[in-house]
């Protein structure tokens, strides 16, 4: 097994969902950007309630106690698992099986920060994520859910121009995915590297002249292109 | 650098799953990593506790710092092997030193490259790369184009992350310490008036706790540095699609037999810790009495005379901060109190408000009273009682199937020659009377001998008797088809009335035959 930090769930139909915990570091982050905008919201409240005297500041208080406490639930439970912070960093929450973080989940969640601020900023949070495969700090172990990258797929696909070609040999799902990719990124390699990595499949390129543009071809044909 | 051999899965990830994947590489191999980081760190931060003088002790976490760069060199040296599958001994390591001292640009690292803050990752250009010059300037350049904001924003988290660890260290000794001592000897280390002797504990548990969280710190950031450039360059140089190539060039040369690659790796668990609370002494509360009690006056010149020693005549001096001008203060808040009837009717407000919460949940709490004090019950997993079954033998036994009084029923029918029938009857009744009020927990697969055991245990000596008359004879005239003798049968329509009838204890306690 090679060292990754991604964990496999199955769904019922027998998809295999490959999930990314997110680590200390990208969560640490976000909760800076989260303790940013409360702090500012925060401010303007007291600001602008305190021209209404003590009862304006009392009101403040009260609204400020409920942004740090629901704050992180609203987002979560409103905007697929993402406070502004997580959006930012493409964390989202969610249960561990992948399914939709639920309110009394994200609750406790978010009523144990409590204990993972102790003893002071996060150390015992800390400790929980370095000690966990998952990344998980206590909350979560208590709620079942975790923080996850969010696979954004926005890769432009690059299309290159190149006479679709059957694979003389049958592929396997893995080595046609690579080819794939190879056509996608093409446009990230250099030629002379494209060439390097075109003569690593050996036999699939024999005796072609240029090996780059006959794997594109593949590409293309594994895509859907077939020959006129 | 053979690409075979490296140990994380390769794949295009985002910035950030490579600094996790550096975090969880140093989580996987920490037995590997830091027993020679720990040696490395202490010993240093030792020699230089026992080479500095007293006065200068305060800057040793400054030194520390400083000499990160050092550190970095010996962590990604032992990373770097680690990643592509060699585990390097502590002696390996250590003698690997001096070379790194020197290969490396410690000296630039050190001085004007100490502030950068892209060090991280910039230092596998200079040491796994080895390129100097201009070279490396524009291997740099190209490395940045996507990566440098995430290795800034690497180097700024861990600095946070230190200060994370640094702080919840000062805080748990703070915590768990009743007395107020601690926080002086804490202070202490950062005011130059204290006293010789607190300021030197001061220092060393300041000393102690920034070394251990560069101790924890330090090999996740080189690591999560580390993670970063392997990243870019497999976007740069499509490592990814190189494994697969290979892969796939081998199989097809090799199409006769898959070589069957297996690769062991050893995962680390992590033992939770189990907390094992001290029994709870019973304290001996009874009052001790001197046998001779001393008159008050007595006792009140003895208690001066106590007062009065050394230990507790010591004055102390508290400094706290008081408002001085109180008064102005509630003159000044009358003063501008103009919208107190707004205030005063948005308390009242507020009060009647939360009555009226209060009410509603009262009266929410007595409607729903059976399902909340449902809740207070401790929690009884009954075994799962399944409906009795309708169905036994091909039979139906629920009870509007049955005439009301079995027993005359299938006298009549046997009185008419229907002999199987009656007893068919009887025994279906049998068996509503058993499912239905005594309660058996009788299943579809139970055969008529399960019932009779099942039944015995649970039903008095005289009712399990006729039981057993009955489904004998039950069984005679359904499965040998041979016809019991009507005297034998008579009995069993008489007996119906006593196993129908259950005496009140049994029904209580489920009957339990001696």
């Amino acid at each position: 097994m090679r060292l990754d930090t991604t964990y496999t769930v199955n769904t019922p139909e027998g998809i295999a969902l490959q999930l990314s915990p997110a680590g200390p570091l990208p969560r640490l982050l976000a909760w800076l950007v989260d303790l940013a905008l409360r702090s500012l919201i925060s401010l303007a409240l007291i600001i602008t309630l305190s021209f209404m005297g003590k009862m304006g500041v009392g009101v403040a208080m009260i609204l400020i106690f409920l942004l740090e406490w629901f704050y992180p639930v609203y987002f979560e439970l409103r905007q697929q698992g993402q406070t502004p912070g997580k959006k930012m960093l493409d964390l989202y929450v969610a249960q561990t099986d992948a399914s939709p973080v639920t309110p009394s989940a994200s609750i406790v969640r978010n009523l144990l920060r409590v204990v993972d601020f102790l003893p002071f900023l996060y150390g015992f949070g800390l400790a929980s994520m370095m000690l966990n495969r998952r990344f998980q700090r206590l909350g979560d172990l208590a709620a079942n859910t975790v923080v996850l990258h969010k696979n954004n797929h926005k890769r432009r696909h690059t299309h290159v121009e190149a006479e679709p070609v059957r694979p003389p040999m049958s592929l396997t799902l893995p080595e046609q995915q690579a080819i794939l990719l190879f056509a996608q990124r093409s446009q990230t390699l250099t030629s002379s590297r494209q060439e390097e990595l075109a003569c690593m499949t050996g036999p699939l390129i024999e005796a072609q002249a240029q090996p780059a543009r006959w794997l594109h071809g593949i590409a293309n044909w594994l895509g859907g292109g077939r020959t006129a | 650098m053979k690409l075979d051999s490296i140990t994380a899965h390769i794949r295009l990830r985002t910035p950030w799953e490579a600094a996790d994947l550096g975090f969880a590489l140093v989580q996987h191999n920490a037995r590997w990593i830091f027993p020679a980081w720990t040696l490395l760190l202490f010993s240093l931060v030792l020699i230089l506790w026992l080479l500095i003088p007293a006065d200068y002790r305060m800057y040793i976490p400054w030194l520390v710092w400083w000499l990160k760069p050092l550190f970095d060199r010996v962590l990604l040296h032992i990373l770097s092997h680690q990643m592509f599958d060699q585990r390097l001994s502590t002696a390996d390591i250590f003698s690997a030193i001096p070379r790194l001292f020197h290969t490396t640009g410690l000296l630039g690292g050190l001085i004007w490259r100490r502030l950068s803050f892209s060090r991280g990752f910039n230092l596998s250009i200079w040491q796994l790369e080895q390129l100097r010059g201009k070279a490396r300037s524009d291997r740099q350049h190209l490395l940045h184009v996507q990566a440098h904001s995430h290795a800034v924003w690497i180097t700024l988290g861990c600095i946070l992350l230190e200060l994370v660890v640094l702080f919840s260290l000062y805080a748990l000794i703070l915590l768990l310490d009743p007395t107020d001592g601690s926080w002086d000897y804490i202070s202490s280390a950062f005011d130059d008036m204290a006293e010789t002797e607190e300021r030197l504990w001061g220092t060393l548990i300041y000393v102690c706790l920034y070394t251990l969280s560069v101790w924890l710190i330090e090999p996740l950031y080189v690591a999560a540095s580390f993670s970063l450039y392997l990243n870019r360059r497999t976007q740069l140089e499509a490592w990814d699609i190189e494994l697969a190539f290979r892969n796939l060039g081998d199989r097809l040369r090799t199409l006769a037999q898959t070589p069957l690659a297996m690769v062991l790796a050893i995962l680390l668990i992590i033992t939770a810790s189990s907390l094992s609370t001290p029994p709870a002494l019973a304290e001996d509360t009874s009052e001790s009495l001197a046998e001779t009690r001393l008159p008050p006056e007595e006792a009140q010149t003895q208690i001066d005379a106590i007062m009065q020693r050394e230990e507790f005549a010591q004055m102390r001096t508290v400094t706290r901060w008081e408002r001085i001008n109180k008064e102005d203060e509630l003159e000044k808040n009358k003063s501008y109190s103009i919208p107190e009837a707004l205030q005063v009717l948005f308390a009242n407000l507020l009060k009647i408000m939360l009555w009226v919460a209060v009410i509603v949940m009262v009266v929410l709490a007595f409607v729903y009273r059976r399902q909340l004090l449902a809740l207070l019950k401790p929690l009884q997993r009954k075994p799962e009682q399944k409906p009795a079954p309708d169905i036994l033998f091909g039979m139906d036994i629920r009870p509007e199937s049955l005439p009301d009084d079995i027993a005359a029923a299938s006298r009549r029918l046997w009185e008419a020659g229907q002999q199987r029938e009656a007893l068919s009857l009887l025994y279906r009744g049998a068996l509503m009377r058993l499912t239905r009020h005594d309660r058996l927990p009788v299943q579809d697969s139970h055969t008529e001998g399960d019932i009779l055991q099942l039944a015995a245990m649970h039903i008095t000596p005289h009712r399990a008797t006729w039981l057993r008359a009955v489904t004998r004879a039950w069984q005679e005239i359904a499965y040998a088809h041979r016809s019991p003798a009507t005297a034998l049968v008579e009995p069993l329509f008489d007996g119906w009335a006593g196993f129908i009838h259950v005496p009140p204890a049994e029904s209580v306690t489920g009957g339990n035959p001696a």
